[in-house]
Parts: C-alpha cells; structure tokens; sequence
C-alpha cells in the first residue's frame, strides 16, 4: 500500500487516484461534532413511540387507545383509521417483480391482521420518549392469535399458514434457464447436491433508524431521515403522503451504517412524518437497539437444494436445483431483486459453467420483513457455489484450488457472459488465486495439516478453506431522474476563488465519500485536495441521485463527477491563454457544470480470499488463526477505503458464518431481543487481516473502477465455511449450517452426530 | 428504552440506608438498591425491573474496599472485600490478584472495560445471575456474606445464601455488607467458555487445589452457567482427594462435574445459545482444564493465562 496521506498536506493532480488519503470524515465523528438525527432538537418537539404487536400472527378484534390519549402529556395516538383519514399511506410493496406475482400492499399502521411481532399497530406522540413509552403502555390491543410460520421451507408448504389473501405464502416463482442443464446432468461423471441454509440475519449499524419530521417554510415538509437515498426516500414520500415530491425536504444528515437496511421507507417513519403533519408540530422518534431487531429489515433467510453436474475431467458443466427465500411478512421496495438480480444470476460466480436450470421461490412467512443487506443475494451466492465446489473437490479427490483454477473463465475470455445473461467485463481469477496461495503459503498449510492429521489426530483441527467470487457492483436503476436523464447527477462548481465544490446524488453513510471524491475531483481537475468540498445527502443541496447501495457509488457517482470534470475543464477553455484552472475561474467569474452518469454498466470486481480455522475438538469452538483477502476492484481511488471496506464485509461474513441468527420459537417469537443474544463479531474476537489486491481495470466506465463495498461478505462467508468443514472432514462431516457454533460443531464430532 | 417512572433515593451510610429501606417497606413500596447498576439499570431500561423506589448505596462509603488478606496479618488470615468494592479495584488490587489467582482469571474475562469499572461484588452476589463468573470463584473458596439489617448482622455461607435464578436468601429489609474469603491454597485456577454475545459463561469453573505429597489434601470446585445457580459438584471433589494425582484422577473428577450436586443430579439451563447436555459436557471441559492449570499452579508454575481466547 501506498503512504498514507496525512491530513491537511496539499496534494493535487492524477497522482490523487491510488492515494490512501486519510478520512476527513473521521474527525467531526469521532468528536462529537457529527450532525446525527437523534441530535436534531427543536422548539416544541413532541416524541413519537410505536405500538408494536406482540405476537407473530394475529387478528386484531379491537383496539381501544382512550387510556393513552388522556394519559400526561400525550398529544395524539394515531392508528391505522386515523392515518386513512388524512390519506396516509399505504406503502406499495415491491419494485421489478416478475409478472403474475402477489405484491401486498404495506399498510403504515396495520389494520385487519398483524403479520409478524414487531408490526407497527398504534403510534403514540407525547412531550418525552419516557411519556410516550408510558403511555404506549396504556394501549390496548386485543388480538386473536393465529397459527405463525416462519421459515421458508415451511411457510412455501402447502398446509402452511396464509399471511395474506391466496392459497399460499408463494408470493412468486421464476425460473432461470439456459444452455442443456438435462443433457449435461445426463452425462455427469459426478453430481454433488447439498441443501443449504443461508441463515437470517441482522444488519445492526451502529446507528439505529429514526427520523425527524416538522412542517417547514412556506409549507415545505422538513424530514430528517438516516436513509441510504435522500431523493428515493421523497419521492417514496411524496407517493405515500399524497404530496408533490418538490414540497417535501429530506436531509440525511450523518449516517451510521446502513448496511442495506437503510435503504427502504418503513412505516414506522411514514406514521411519524404523517403525525408530525397533522399536529403541525416537530416530531422525532428513535428506534431502540431491541426495536431494531423487531422493526429493522434483516438479511437473507434462503434455503438452497442445488446440485452441480462434474464432467469425468472436473469440468463443471451445469448448475440446477431450487433456492426458497423468506420475504417476511411484507415485501419492502427493493427486496426480491436480491433473489431475483443477484443471488440467481450470480450462482454460475467466476466458473464457465455453460448451462443453469434453477427454480427462484419468494415466500412470505411470520417475521421482520427481509431487506438488501450487506451483499444483497451475493454473498449467498458465492456461498452456494462455493460450498458445491468444496464438495466437488471432496468427491473429486482433488485439491480445492486446482479444482477451481481448472473451471474459472480464462483470463483471455473476457468479456465473458454467463449462462445466467450477465457480461463480466473484464478480470483474472486466475492470477488471483495464485496470489491468494502465495500469500496464504498454502502448500506449507497443507503439508502441515496432513502432518498434524498423521501424528496428532485427536488434537486441535486444522483446516484451510478458499472462498472465490464475483461481485456485481454499480447498478443504475431504470426510472430516469426528474429531467429525464438517465443515472445520477453531479454538478462541480469552481468559484473565483479556485475552491471546487462537488455536489452528487450518491448519497453515503458511512463508505468515505468525502475524501475518495474529493480526490477524484482533485485529481480530475487538477486542483489541490484541500480545496475540494463534497456535499451530498440533502435534497436541497444535492442533484438528483438514486443514493448509495450495491456497491454502486464509485462507478456511478464517479462516472457523474468525472463527466462533470470534463465539462468543466472544456469550459475553462474559453479563456484566451492555458492556465491553471483557479485562474480561468477567476477570469470566467466562477464555473460551474453538471453531468449525469448515464447508465454504466455494472462491473464485476472479483476476489480470492483464504482462511486458516482451527477447531477444538473437545468443545466444538472454532479459532479463525488467519484470514487472507486478495481483491481486484480495477482501479483503486483510495486503498484505505478499500481495506476499510474488506474489513467491515470480513466482519460482517464472520458474523454469519460463526455466530449470527435471527431465530425464532414455534409461535414466531424472536429468540434474540438484544446484543446480549444476538452475537456480532467484536473487534477483539477478529484474526488479523491480511488484505492484497489486483488490478483489472473496467471496460465500461471511463475511471475503470469496479464496486466492492459488499466484497468483505462474499468471500469471509464461504472462506470461513469451507476452513471449518475442510478441518471436519477427517471426522467424517460433510456439511454444516451456519452459523458454526461451537454445540452444532462439538455434536457433529460425537459418534452419533451427523 | 426509557425506565419506568421511580422514585430515588441517595444513602449516605450503612445506617442511613437501613433507614431509607425500612421506611420505603413501611410504606409498601417496591423497593431495589442501587449499586454499580450494571445489572438493574439496564433490566430497569428494557422494563423488566420496574421498582417504585432506588435506594442509591453506591456512595456508601463504609461498604467499599478490601481489608485482611496475608498482607495486613499472619498466613491464613481472612480477605475482607466490601460489598460496594468493583470489579475494577479488585483486578488492580495486587494483594487480591497474588493471593487469588482464579479471582484474578474471573475478572481478566468478566464483562467488559465498562461494567468492571462499575460492577460491585455485592451487586454481584445480590443479583444472583445464574450465569456469572466472580461466584464460581468465590464458592470453590468457601466465600461467606455478611448481611446487615433491621435486627442486626449475620453471616452466610455463599452456598447457602444463593438459592436460585436471581434468587437469594437476603431478606427485603437487608443489605449485603462484605464477602469474606477465607485463606485459600496457591493452586487455583477460573475457566470459562462464554455466550458469543454477551460474554457470560455458558459453563465456567473455578476448581482450587493443595497438594501434599502428591495427593490432594483439599480440593474446591464450583461451576456456574450451568445450572439455575452456581455449584459445588461434591464429588468430582471427594474423587480428587480420593487417590493419588493422576492425569487421569483429573479426567475421572471432572466427568463429575456435571453429574452430581449435593446428592441431586444437575438440571441444566437450556437456551438458544447451548442445550442442556453441551451445557453439562462443558462443564466437565472447564472444570478439566481449571483443575489441569490449579495443580500447574499448586506445583508454583504460575503460567498459564485464562483459557479464554
């Protein structure tokens, strides 16, 4: 890695691209000074808390909010009759479902049925969080509780519970086909098939969700909302309140992580803006650390039966099989694209594998609504894959690298487009790989374990897992901006003086986009670092942009700054003589241009990562010894963001591999209400990362950058995963579960285990 | 979250706090006292403790502070630890983390920064949470409680004094005022395997040896997380001073560990985070390796840090 840039020395010019400059971020954040919406305090601010309903399924026969409406200080209770009153809501469900699919409206507050514990029922707005909390307490609910499912084999079986109206919880069913998936299983020399869970899980970003909602000037509605997407969430807004998308101001502010879950409107925010209209007064309210188990959207919850067809040399030829994936109780926006856009399409990962017969289930089922969550259907993916080829390798007799250098596309075949429709644009697994085995010395591992397994075997397990993927990253969505251009938009302003400010509709929170585009720009335009401000997040402030998600901000974002850059340096090309571009400014009394990305294509970063895990047999408990991450996301702006990123998605993976699940008992309750049930990663449980990069650049944006924010996820998982079973093994263990905890662990090693 | 509304009340002595709590009683009131507030608060935050009244002794200062010990007195003399005395200042105490190697073990992984700074002893044994670690340290060690009140003091075994899940045989009108640690033998160790989130063992042990002649003399074990409370297992302890030291003596007491307490089989915890029988297998795995590090000790080898991590 480069030297890392100190804060505050000058730097300009394309020597910017590569630095690791500092974060300019970090300090206001770490000192107090971040403008967070919990810290928005205003004259006359009343609290909002939510009702939630308790049980998992339910009809509600009455709810009777007299109590809490005379309680002290209690402004307003509203329930889902009132906010039909003032033409709230409902939410709208899902965007980009296959045609015939169910897509239930909703509802803000429920109404008829509760669908899950957690569901937003009554919402009480009082002077104090404590009042509010007091008198929520007074609500009464009454519920006739019905029979809940919560998983989602069960929820798609034919006897299961209904959630909504129909004859089943199938919410949709699309197949995925190509090539001669029969004709390849026909001929197999082998066909490895493994059912696999990936489990539900929770995003838990530091911050949890909230808002802030007041009536403005000249009638402008004020929203303060930690979102993912400033100008999504208005138009959502604008949508759901019945109001012109231009009278209504959303400020993101400082973000605390999102991870996905900030990405969609809940309706718990919506009620809150709506009270905060109907009382004309400011009202706030913060989710809780144990609501946000109940009320934050989680991740994944797929369960895969996937078998890979094995020619007699070890070529893959064909993936087939079934994956189901819970929903929830409701569909929120942007959901089922995770199923839909990414895990399936991304099953056939970096192998040429020619034909794909897979059947695609969305289900819905008693619990939290499912949201994109760090990876989004691609860590799934890659875990899928890699898992069968772990497998394979198994059945083969193979060593696991070999079996996956053989089937990568070549590095010579790019573009590549896979069975699934989707064109790799540009990569070298292979080269990646090797670095990967250089850098893990993966031939001493192996010599050492096969020492160990000869001559100590009841010791410690030791095992070695490879974890290869592709990452889709950079996706435009198809609905055109306000004036009809299509991708996110950046406006650059010179002013006479040679400060540079950039505005763009990518909006972060959290990722570092203040310095990574402050060089970019600096680089672009050859001005100094220092004299670049980055402004985003704010719909008054910001141009139009579909915000930050699927690894998406530096291809799109970048491609709109980059545009704008070019727009601006022909401009300064007006004045008679060259000159530095602050000098042109002056003369031209400031410039100022603003571009929109287009529609980039997505690119495909790539990685390798490598895992050293040692299992002790006497307790089951799993030791990560090293964790090994080899990247390419073509070319790098900022390799400290990089690593950061590597190192969040590594915790993340971790997380799910060893220790996290949302889980829930027969009646739908969840099992883990709070951080002392729900196990995180904590920084003293994670191994020292070793993180090494390639580089290939994208063809198909003119910064040859690649999305990777999601990469830490796909390869940690499977890595891990496949570390584990690899030291299993010898026990006669063919596959696990995650989470790898240490019971599941210790049982499969007793002689009845599985 | 956001407490319920209650009443608050600040005692400046022992004696002022006996007061503020016979009185609250007087008046009927759900009463709780306040120390390091590391277990109550945040019950009180998710409202499943809602007490009408907090009587605050955290600034008693009468109840804070470590007295006794072989520092002060002749060899065998008693350690006298105020109730009101943290987690922190015993970790820095170095006459406690010499003299009891298996307490020092229990705080080096107890908790965190954070609650070891605020965490008292007393709040410790008062709360009574099955799963916590200080109490398995202090039962092998045949720990006492003093215990003021309305009609004076009295003293308490600790294996008496708890009685269950978050049950303790303190009276409503009394005040746990110090744990007293008898002498206790160089070899003695604290092992635990914790929950993944919140840390606490989901099986730890504390086992404490002496050695003569190469057979134990005396041996104390006790295990915690396992049951509804911390316990002795009485006969991996008869096992040990049944015969002479052997790996294997090791190995067939700890089997024990799960098995028996007091003439009444174990009924183990079961949760999401470990079923009832992993819970007593690693009972035995900790109580093993506590033993295997406490004759290391007890042999004046003082390596060997906490098994955890």
């Amino acid at each position: 890695m480069s030297e890392r840039h100190p804060s505050g020395q000058r730097s300009r010019g394309r020597g910017l691209i590569g630095e690791a400059v500092i974060r300019r971020e970090d300090l206001p954040l770490i000192t107090g000074r971040g403008r967070f919406t919990d810290d928005v305090t205003l004259p006359g601010m009343l609290h909002a808390h939510v009702v939630r309903s308790p049980v998992a399924h339910a009809r509600i026969t009455g709810i009777d909010v007299t109590a809490a409406s005379q309680a002290p200080g209690v402004a307003a209770v509203f329930v889902a009759a009132d906010l039909d009153r003032l033409g709230v809501g409902p939410l709208p469900g899902a965007d980009n479902l296959p045609p015939g699919s169910r897509n239930p409206e909703f509802p803000v507050l429920a109404t008829e049925k509760v669908l899950w514990a957690g569901q937003p029922v009554a919402l009480v707005v009082a002077e104090t969080p404590a009042t509010a909390a007091d008198a929520a307490e007074l609500v009464d609910v009454s519920y006739d509780e019905l029979p809940a499912v919560t998983g989602p084999l069960e929820a798609a079986a034919p006897d299961a519970p209904v959630l909504h109206d129909g004859a089943d919880n199938v919410a949709f069913v699309k197949h995925l086909r190509s090539g001669d998936p029969d004709a390849a299983f026909a001929s197999a020399a082998h066909v490895v098939r493994q059912r696999m869970v990936s489990q539900r899980i929770a995003p838990v970003a530091l911050e949890p969700r909230g808002v802030a909602a007041w009536p403005g000037d000249d009638g402008i509605l004020e929203v303060r909302l930690p979102t993912q997407r400033p100008h999504g969430a208005r138009n959502s807004l604008a949508a759901i309140l019945g109001l012109d998308a231009e009278r209504i101001h959303v400020d993101a502010g400082d973000v605390g992580g999102g991870f996905g879950a900030k990405g969609p409107m809940y309706p718990d925010q919506v009620a809150v803006i709506a009270a905060a209209r109907a009382l004309g007064r400011p009202v706030k309210w913060m989710e809780t650390r144990s609501e946000s188990f109940l009320a934050t959207t989680h991740g994944r919850d797929q369960v895969a039966d996937l078998e890979l067809a094995v020619a007699g040399d070890g070529t893959f030829t064909a993936l087939r099989g079934t994956v189901h994936a819970s929903f929830g109780a409701y569909f929120t926006s942007n959901a089922p694209s995770s199923l839909l856009g990414r895990l399936g399409p991304m099953l056939p990962q970096g192998y040429a594998i020619g034909s794909i017969d897979v059947t695609l289930a969305g289900v819905f089922a008693n619990t939290t609504p499912i949201g994109p969550y760090r990876g989004a259907g691609r860590p799934e993916a890659a875990y899928f894959t890699e898992r069968l080829v772990d497998l394979a390798a198994a059945e083969l007799g193979q060593d696991p690298a070999l079996v996956r250098r053989r089937n990568f596309v070549r590095n010579t075949d790019f573009p590549h487009v896979t069975c699934t429709g989707l064109t790799y644009e540009s990569g070298d697994y292979q080269v990646g790989l090797d670095l990967l085995l250089d850098k893990l010395g993966y031939a001493g591992l192996r010599a050492e374990q096969a020492r160990a397994r000869e001559e100590l075997p009841g010791e410690t397990l030791l095992g070695v897992g490879l974890g290869c993927f592709v990452e889709p990253g950079g996706i435009t969505p198809g609905v055109p901006g306000p004036d009809g251009s299509a991708g996110d938009q950046a406006t650059v302003t010179v002013d006479p003086s040679g400060k540079v400010t950039v505005s763009v509709g990518t909006s972060a929170h959290g990722q570092g986009h203040q310095t990574a585009f402050a060089q970019l720009a600096a680089a672009l335009l050859d001005v100094d670092y220092e004299d670049v401000t980055v402004v985003f997040g704010d719909t008054a402030t910001a141009p139009f942009g579909y915000g930050t998600f699927g690894s998406r901000s530096a291809v799109a974002g970048g491609t709109a700054i980059h545009r704008a850059c070019e727009r601006i340096l022909a401009a300064a090309k007006r004045v008679d003589a060259p000159m530095p571009l602050a000098e042109a400014a002056a003369r031209l009394g400031g410039l100022s241009a603003t571009a929109a990305s287009g529609a980039p294509p997505e690119t495909y970063a790539s990685g390798a990562y490598g895992c050293v895990a040692s299992v002790d047999p006497a307790t089951g408990r799993v030791t990560v010894e090293r964790l090994v991450a080899v990247d390419d996301c073509g070319v790098v702006i900022n390799p400290l963001l990089v690593e950061g990123q590597v190192h969040g998605g590594v915790a993340q993976g971790l997380g799910q591999a060893l220790t996290e699940q949302v889980a829930y008992d027969s009646s739908g309750q969840p099992l883990a209400g709070s951080l002392m049930d729900y196990a995180v990663p904590f920084a003293a449980s994670l191994p020292p990362l070793e993180c090494h990069s390639l580089s290939t650049p994208a063809t198909t944006n003119p910064l040859g950058v690649k999305g990777m924010g999601e990469s830490g996820t796909l390869g940690a998982t499977c890595a891990v995963v496949n570390a584990v079973l690899d030291a299993l093994r010898p026990r006669g263990v063919r596959h696990l579960d995650m989470p790898l905890t240490p019971e599941k662990i210790w049982t499969a090693l007793q002689p009845h285990g599985s | 979250m956001y407490t319920a509304d209650f009443a608050y009340a600040r005692a400046g002595s022992l004696a002022g706090a006996l007061e503020l709590l016979a009185a609250a009683q007087a008046r009927g009131e759900d009463v709780k006292l306040l120390a390091g507030g590391q277990s109550l608060l945040p019950m009180m935050k998710l409202r499943l403790a809602a007490p009408e009244t907090l009587i605050d002794i955290g600034g008693v200062g009468e109840l804070k502070g470590v007295t006794g010990g072989p520092a002060e007195g002749a060899e065998g003399a008693k350690t006298v630890i105020g109730a009101l005395t943290t987690y922190r200042e015993l970790e820095r105490d170095p006459m406690i983390t010499a003299t009891f190697p298996a307490m020092a073990d229990a705080l080096a992984v107890l908790a965190d920064s954070q609650v070891r700074a605020r965490g008292t002893i007393g709040g410790c044994i008062a709360h009574a949470d099955p799963a916590s670690d200080l109490p398995a340290v202090l039962l092998a060690l045949d720990a006492t409680v003093t215990i003021a009140g309305g009609h004076g003091t009295r003293e308490a075994l600790l294996d008496d004094f708890l009685t269950g899940i978050y049950s303790t045989d303190l009276a409503d009108d009394e005040i746990i005022t110090a744990i007293t640690v008898p002498a206790a033998p160089p070899g003695q160790a604290y092992e635990k395997f914790p929950q993944p989130a919140s840390h606490l063992p989901l099986a730890g042990a504390c086992a404490a040896v002496e050695i003569k002649d190469g057979t134990i003399c005396r041996a104390g074990v006790a295990v915690t997380g396992v049951a509804s409370r911390p316990y002795r297992p009485r006969d991996t302890e008869r096992i040990l001073a049944s015969a002479p030291l052997t790996p294997s003596l090791l190995a067939s007491a700890a089997a024990q560990a799960g098995g028996a307490e007091q003439g009444g089989d174990v009924r183990p915890l079961s949760d999401q985070h470990a079923s009832g029988p992993y819970r007593l297998h690693l009972a035995e795995i900790m109580t093993l390796r506590a033993l295997q590090r406490a004759v290391e000790r007890a042999s004046g080898n003082s390596s060997g840090k906490a098994g955890e991590r």
